[in-house]
């Protein structure tokens, strides 16, 4: 029975199609697994004998796969996005990228030898799903750590890291704002600097 | 009708006037009227990190053995217990007076004066408090950012915790002379102590980024509304980021 098989086919072929567009909605159990595997990957070099600046690469790496880095430098550039050009928005979002994957890359020293348990995820509706881990760090004391996701973009991704009530949206919020006043005002100027900035 | 116009517009150029201004004001987390002040102060304060606090806590870190320091932890955090308990009361926080209260019995007996850790090892963690926080309970806003000289970073409030603090300790209040002298060495213990587990977060902090002031402030105040509020608060402060 061609027909009657192809006619299946084209049936589990139109299931397929829809399936995503049903089942995008992110869940919480997703949310954890993504947090798992993004702890065990930077868990992965940050305890490993790669000197400063591979770590740093492949935290790009990590960061480029799992966090919409371009949602969160619009964010964090606020009303100055919009007023930007589109050259500009571009170069700020690659010098962004590169000043976040340093900056946060250089801190890892602080963290070797760490463990992180995974806990309870939050559905926050619009904003996300928010996941909660504990980084215990011999002879310090733990770390509550949140991770944001959303999958507003198409794509479920790591929007923002909390850690101990200190958020890196705001916190980038805020320093970019003041370098840019401290640039005068001047875009190209912080696009320029960006790259080396902390 | 001209009237009725004019009486809603009024309102509606405030907030466009209000949108107008991007300056840095528009991100920061808390007003700072005595901003060039708490600036000379945060000079004074990191000149003394990079001379004496860092120096000597870095020092301490490689010196002392990790059980030693260990021990030196218990101590300090023992003699910080009826403070908690305080204002644990005082916030009717019954939960966290009970841990504190069992914390402080058992590790001051058991646990020879508070060297041993008797009642974390039984799963009893300390749950720190203080007066800003107490005040934060009773409604008290936290008013403008302020740098305290050594303290580092407050705000109006907190500075206010602070000083109550001190003077109601009752460690502090202690018969016999020798409790404000335990007290204070204690506590210039746990200054270099603290400085020393935060080592590369404030290293980053104070040395690697472009206005050590500005990243200083944006921490604290992030850090302490998250303690004041309680971590059950803190799902507030995630933004829709997709919203802008």
């Amino acid at each position: 029975m061609p027909i009657f098989s192809s006619a299946r086919t084209t049936l589990f072929a139109a299931l397929f199609a829809a399936m995503p567009i049903s089942a995008s909605a992110l869940t919480p159990e997703e949310a954890t697994d993504l947090t798992d595997t993004i702890v065990e990957e930077v868990l992965g070099y940050v305890n490993s004998d790669m000197t400063l600046a591979e770590k740093q690469a492949a935290f790009r790496e990590t960061m480029d796969r799992y966090a919409d880095t371009s949602a969160i430098g619009r964010y964090v550039l606020g009303i100055e996005w919009r007023n930007a050009t589109p050259a500009q928005q571009e170069a700020f979002a690659d010098a962004f990228r590169e000043y976040l994957s340093n900056k946060y890359g250089s801190q890892f020293s602080g963290y070797e030898g760490g463990e992180i348990s995974i806990g309870n995820a939050n559905d926050l509706g619009n904003r996300g799903i928010v996941v909660e881990s504990t980084v215990e760090r011999p002879g310090s004391s733990s770390i509550v750590v949140q991770w944001q996701f959303s999958d507003r973009s198409g794509q479920p991704l790591l929007i923002d890291i909390v850690a101990e009530g200190v958020s890196l949206l705001t916190t980038e919020r805020t320093a970019i704002a003041n370098m840019l006043d401290r640039r005068g005002g001047d875009l190209d100027a912080l696009i320029a600097d960006l790259p080396t900035a902390r | 009708m001209k009237f009725i116009l004019r009486a809603t517009a009024a309102p509606a150029l405030l907030i466009l006037a209000a949108c107008a201004s991007p300056d840095a004001n528009e991100t920061a987390l808390i007003a700072d009227p005595a901003e060039p002040v708490n600036r000379g102060i945060h000079a004074f304060n990191k000149g003394a990190d990079t001379i004496i606090i860092r120096p000597v806590s870095q020092a301490y870190g490689t010196i002392m053995p990790e059980p030693v320091e260990r021990t030196v932890e218990n101590f300090i955090g023992n003699l910080a217990l009826p403070s908690d308990i305080v204002n644990n009361a005082l916030q009717g926080d019954t939960d966290a007076l009970g841990d504190n209260l069992g914390r402080f019995l058992m590790n001051t007996t058991l646990g020879m004066g508070g060297l041993l850790d008797v009642a974390g090892d039984t799963g009893i963690e300390r749950q720190p408090a203080d007066f800003g926080q107490t005040l934060a309970t009773y409604g008290v806003g936290e008013g403008p950012y302020v740098e305290l000289p050594l303290y580092g970073p407050s705000t109006a409030r907190d500075a206010v915790g602070i000083v109550v603090d001190l003077i109601t300790d009752p460690t502090g209040l202690a018969d016999g002379d020798a409790a404000p002298d335990i007290l204070t060495g204690a506590s210039v213990v746990a200054v270099i102590d603290t400085r020393d587990e935060l080592g590369p977060v404030l290293d980053g902090i104070l040395y690697d980024s472009e206005d050590s002031y500005s990243a200083a402030q944006t921490a604290y105040i992030q850090l302490r509304r998250a303690f004041v509020n309680g971590t059950d608060a803190t799902d507030e402060g995630f933004v829709d980021i997709y919203a802008e």
